[in-house]
């Protein structure tokens, strides 16, 4: 099942608006490949439309990692949906940093919430 | 490639085969089939000691108290032993969940067991399919698993039980699935590591889809948990019942039929999934993989027939030695009304397949009736014969007899 951080509030001014989300990704397993699969949705202001703005699936070789940048326009709420397939021992995090890149916003992978399945995305 | 009738000098009707083989020694196979060769409707057994070119038949003992049986399946699991999952019933009354067990290789048979009673309409367990866990890399091996449906008039589940005696003795059971989805028959299948992948199609009242539940514990609990979705598979597009062809009136189900490689080849513990879909405006089979039945890719279709021909009742087996994916179903690519029986067949894990024609002429489906038939069965079945080779039962109207038979072929 994947974990979800929740629909996570984003100033849409000021130095504390993240302007752009990092997933981080590793694969602490010794010997097996973990296949990671990503969705990541924003809202605007209205939260009239979950708008899809990222997904992906990629594998992770053992002691690997692997980080992703998605940007935040017209952002005031957004989730990341992630899971991860055939392994254990991976760890995927999620950060919101403004445009200077200080961190704003930290979603352990401990702190997210499973969610039976992910959002379909057509 | 040959092709033998099974049940041609039978009376009555035979349909709704399932076979199984024996690893160890596959001159010897077991079919099961719905027979009503003695009059009432009753479980057909087949059973041939050189490899399907000549076949004893029989039909099993009935248990006291239902008048009639149908929908059987079978599986094997060393070294000897063949289990059969039926449904009796007394006409809508009473729908029953039964197994029978042979440790000699279909030569004499356990009494019949009852795995769940059904009382009345109120209660009517129907649509069994039996798995037997034969893997070289489980813990569990011998275990066997069957799933079947509680019918309701408005709504189903699918339900999961096992037997860690080879179908003497059954655990309780466990639901798979929303209690109040429409269903027809589980898939189940066993993954390399002993995994038990119960999977099923929900048609309705809402969202049509493919999903499963895992074990990996033999059975004892199911992931995710009841309290959460199943997994998700794909979308499905159920098939238009009956299929949209003129004087074609007999049911089609759409039903998922899972298979797991559990040989020692490259894509050793990948996961296959096929079913009948429509999504393309005719009905095909689609096929899903993934390698931990976690993660599904995108479904396909397997048959390379043209569009607006109809495939359906696919069936499909991967062999324990080689990982080769055959699945089998009835098309009516080559006359448009007649029936035959095809192979999809993959080498390579899925990622191409070849089709060829099993059976060696086509059928008409409405057989010896005047009128068109209701009912052809609800499933053929596919199975591996060792090392790597086809063992398929399909049900064909087929002259000289014209009616309704079982086939063997590959």
């Amino acid at each position: 099942m994947p974990n979800s951080t929740g629909f996570i509030y984003n100033p849409t001014s000021g130095e504390t608006q993240s302007t752009q989300l990092i997933v981080t990704c590793i694969n602490d397993s010794l010997n097996a490949p973990a296949n990671v699969e990503l969705e990541v949705f924003r809202w605007d202001t209205t939260q009239a439309a979950r708008i899809p703005i990222g997904h992906d699936l990629f594998e992770l070789l053992p002691q690997a990692t692997r980080s992703l940048i998605y940007p935040l326009i017209n952002a005031a709420f957004y989730e990341v949906q992630s899971d991860y397939f055939s392994a254990t021992s991976t760890v995927i995090h999620v950060y919101g940093v403004n445009s200077t890149g200080q961190i704003i916003q930290r979603v352990l992978q401990s702190e997210m919430t499973l969610i039976d399945r992910f959002t379909n995305i057509p | 490639m040959v092709v033998v009738n099974i049940t041609g000098a039978l009376a009555g009707s035979q349909f709704e085969p399932s076979i199984a083989v024996n690893t160890l020694n596959p001159s010897i196979m077991c079919v099961v089939a719905v027979d009503t060769s003695t009059g009432p409707t009753l479980t057909g057994f087949y059973r041939s000691i050189d490899g399907g070119s000549t076949w004893s038949t029989t039909v099993l003992p009935q248990p006291a108290g239902y008048a009639g049986a149908e929908a059987p399946t079978i599986d094997y699991t060393f070294p000897n032993t063949f289990i059969v999952t039926v449904h009796l019933f007394n006409g809508i009354n009473d729908g029953t969940i039964a197994s029978y067990t042979s440790f000699d290789d279909g030569l004499t048979w356990q009494p019949p067991v009852i795995v769940q009673a059904g009382f009345g309409t109120i209660v009517h367990n129907d649509e069994p399919y039996i798995a037997v866990d034969r893997s070289p890399g489980s813990p569990y091996r011998g275990n066997a698993y069957v799933g079947y449906t509680p019918l309701a008039t408005a709504s189903s589940a699918i339900f999961t039980q096992r037997s860690l005696s080879q179908g003497i003795t059954w655990e309780p059971p466990d639901r798979q699935s929303n209690p109040r989805g429409i269903h027809d028959r589980a898939a189940l299948a066993v993954g390399f590591s002993g995994q038990v992948y119960a999977g099923y199609i929900i048609t309705g009242p809402a969202s049509p889809s493919a999903l499963l539940r895992i074990s990996y514990d033999g059975g004892i609990t199911y992931q995710p948990p009841l309290e959460r979705q199943a997994t998700f598979i794909s979308s499905v597009v159920p098939a238009p019942s009956p299929l949209p062809v003129p004087n074609y009136a007999f049911r089609v189900q759409t039903n998922l039929s899972l298979g797991a490689d559990i040989s020692n080849g490259p894509n050793s513990g990948t996961v296959y999934g096929v079913w009948n879909d429509a999504r393309a405006g005719y009905t095909d089979i689609l096929f899903c993989e993934s390698p931990d039945g976690l993660l599904w890719s995108d479904p396909v279709s397997i048959t390379g027939a043209a569009p607006g021909t109809q495939n359906f009742f696919p069936s499909i087996t991967v062999s324990p030695f080689a990982g080769t994916i055959r699945v089998i179903y009835y098309t009516n690519r080559i006359d448009g009304f007649l029936l035959d029986v095809f192979v999809a067949e993959s080498f390579n894990g899925g990622a191409s397949f070849t089709n060829r024609r099993i059976t060696t002429t086509s059928f008409n489906p409405n057989g010896n009736s005047p009128m068109p038939t209701v009912l052809i069965g609800d499933y053929i079945t596919a199975a591996t014969v060792s090392p790597d080779n086809l063992a398929a039962v399909w049900m064909a109207t087929t002259p000289p007899t014209g009616k309704l038979d079982v086939y063997f072929g590959n």
